[in-house]
């Protein structure tokens, strides 16, 4: 930690006007009942706050009790007369590794600065300790070096291209984004992107937040990596029909699906039970969501078979970059929708014989976590979110985009993959049934537009 | 979803002669709303959890209760990937009363993850 290190601290606007009393004070006993007792003068907060500004440190928040604010650790020291060192918490063995923060020790000198008058407006500050989560997952994704993994949401963006589409302003911001699941868990990962990452429970679950799968936690963080500024909504999910239809109520733009039905198999019509969510679905599509659903991982999947969604399969890049069909994903003639091929199109997905590519966030002790809660899993799951992530920089482009529109753009924009085989049929040049059009390249999809 | 829970979905006949086939005909096969109100009425009173959807209710409710609604008979499903958890003995019988609006009844499956 040196001096240009960032610390955030709070600072409390002194009572001394007589319209507060000091949350410091020895006979201070903070309660619900007398809160409003100690929320600060508005106006005097306002005033330290641009005070402070004009001295150099970063303004976050002007709050009831508090100001939030950071600036670097030397600049600190230096308005406020004191000397930050190293802290560590008690019980170190418990806490992440190297945990320490940097706060004045109990014998530091301390001075409220004079400059702007700021001693009549400020009565204490104090830097804030980065918090521990207690669930123990890491909220960055580790570098396992066993073999040649995708980290999110850096390496997943750079491939898809939309890295080039986020640095030009387009990161699917005010594009809601809604993906019925087995759960989404609120890693640390999430908060530590500054994600908009919400979920909701369909009628017939419980807990949206409890993932025992770590499916829909890790799927989400594919979303973000091409979608960051998407708002997300994830619906735990029971019955798939009425998960869909809680998702349709949300009014979202854009949906992704990562699961299906295995049952599109020749000689096959569809059963009634399933008629119930053919027509929810086609129903979201008429109304212009842009529905995305993963092909499958060698599954013959319903409702990636229908027409009217984006049936997303899997394409595989190395470390060198070359690329290639994924043996892991489906690829197949429909034969409830006679004349349909699935995919339309492809995102990243892992190889035979367990598809382990993407490293993700998932709920400690989740099935899918592979260590400190995090997984890797990257089938067709994988590719439906990073696509719908594209199809929200699209909609945040224009928003008059129609389903069949952002379809037809995905596929006459993507990067051809001509080598390879998926779990039954063989890429070639130009488009093919085990990659439909192949890898969907966010950039040349937006210039397309522009 | 609570492993001793029953789902039925029931699909209502449309409120025109709609057949749904695409996005630009499924609209057509929308039931009557106030059809959909109905029959999710009559069921809730029944003692089921029944949710409108845009074409029927979703129902859900301990065996015993469905098979006395629906008057048949369940048991654990085949097991297959993909299919329904439970199936049905004999038919899923619509209640009398709510006969002339129910085009079908089926046990929906648990879907499969890509992961």
């Amino acid at each position: 930690m040196t001096a240009e290190t960032t610390v955030n601290f709070e600072v409390v606007v002194n009572a001394e006007d007589g319209t507060s009393r000091s949350m410091f004070a020895p006979d201070a006993v903070p309660a619900i009942g007398n809160l409003d007792q100690y929320r600060a003068n508005r106006e005097r907060s306002i005033l330290a706050a641009r005070r402070l500004a004009n001295n150099g440190v970063t303004i976050n928040d002007v709050g009831d009790f508090s100001i939030s604010a950071a600036c670097p650790a030397g600049k600190f020291e230096q308005l406020f007369s004191t000397k930050l060192t190293e802290q560590y918490m008690p019980d170190r063995e418990r806490l992440p590794e190297n945990y320490r923060f940097l706060a004045a020790g109990p014998d530091a000198p301390w001075r409220v600065p004079e400059i702007d008058d700021l001693s009549e407006l400020i009565e204490n500050a104090y830097t804030q300790a980065d918090p521990v989560f207690f669930a123990g997952e890491r909220p960055l994704p580790p570098l396992w070096t066993d073999k040649f993994r995708l980290r999110v949401p850096v390496d997943v963006a750079q491939i898809m291209e939309a890295s080039t589409v986020h640095r030009r302003g387009f990161t699917a911001k005010g594009v809601r984004v809604a993906m019925p699941d087995s759960g989404f868990y609120h890693h640390p990962f999430f908060q530590k992107q500054g994600y908009n990452f919400l979920s909701v429970t369909a009628p017939d679950e419980l807990d949206h937040t409890a993932d025992s799968s770590g499916h829909g936690t890790g799927e989400a963080a594919n979303l973000f990596a091409t979608a960051p500024g998407a708002n997300f909504v994830g619906i735990k999910m029971g019955n798939p029909t009425l998960a869909f239809k809680t998702a349709v109520a949300l009014r979202p733009q854009v949906m992704t699906n990562s699961w299906g039905y295995p049952l599109d198999h020749p000689g096959t019509s569809m059963p009634n039970w399933l008629k119930p969510l053919h027509l929810v679905v086609l129903d979201a599509v008429a109304r212009g969501i842009v529905v995305c659903f993963s092909a499958g991982n060698g599954h013959l999947a319903f409702p990636a078979s229908m027409p009217e969604v984006i049936a997303v399969g899997g394409v595989h890049v190395d470390k060198n970059l070359s690329y290639e069909a994924s043996n892991y994903a489906s690829s197949f003639r429909s034969t409830w929708f006679p004349g349909r091929k699935v995919p339309d199109i492809c995102g990243l997905v892992g190889m035979q014989p367990s598809a382990d590519y993407i490293v993700l966030p998932v709920q400690k002790g989740a099935a899918l976590e592979k260590q400190k809660g995090w997984g890797a899993f990257s089938g067709t799951s994988a590719a439906s979110p990073m696509v719908a992530g594209v199809c929200a920089l699209l909609k945040q482009a224009d928003p008059t985009l129609t389903p069949d529109e952002i379809k037809t753009l995905l596929q006459y924009t993507a990067t051809d993959v001509a080598k390879g085989h998926s779990q039954y049929d063989s890429a070639g040049p130009g488009p093919d049934l085990a990659t439909g059009y192949g890898l969907v390249n966010a950039a040349r999809a937006i210039e397309a537009i522009l | 979803m609570d492993g001793n829970l029953v789902e039925v979905e029931v699909l209502l006949k449309p409120a025109g002669a709609g057949r749904a086939e695409t996005t630009d005909t499924v609209s057509s096969r929308k039931p009557n709303p106030g059809d959909i109100e109905r029959s999710r009425r009559w069921f809730a009173a029944r003692g089921l959890n029944a949710y409108a959807t845009e074409f029927g209710v979703v129902c859900s409710g301990p065996k015993a209760l469905v098979e006395e609604v629906f008057r048949t008979k369940l048991m654990g499903g085949c097991g297959g990937s993909g299919m329904p958890v439970f199936q049905a003995k004999a038919s899923l019988t619509p209640p009398d009363e709510l006969a002339e609006l129910i085009d079908s009844i089926t046990l929906p499956g648990r879907p499969e993850f890509f992961p």
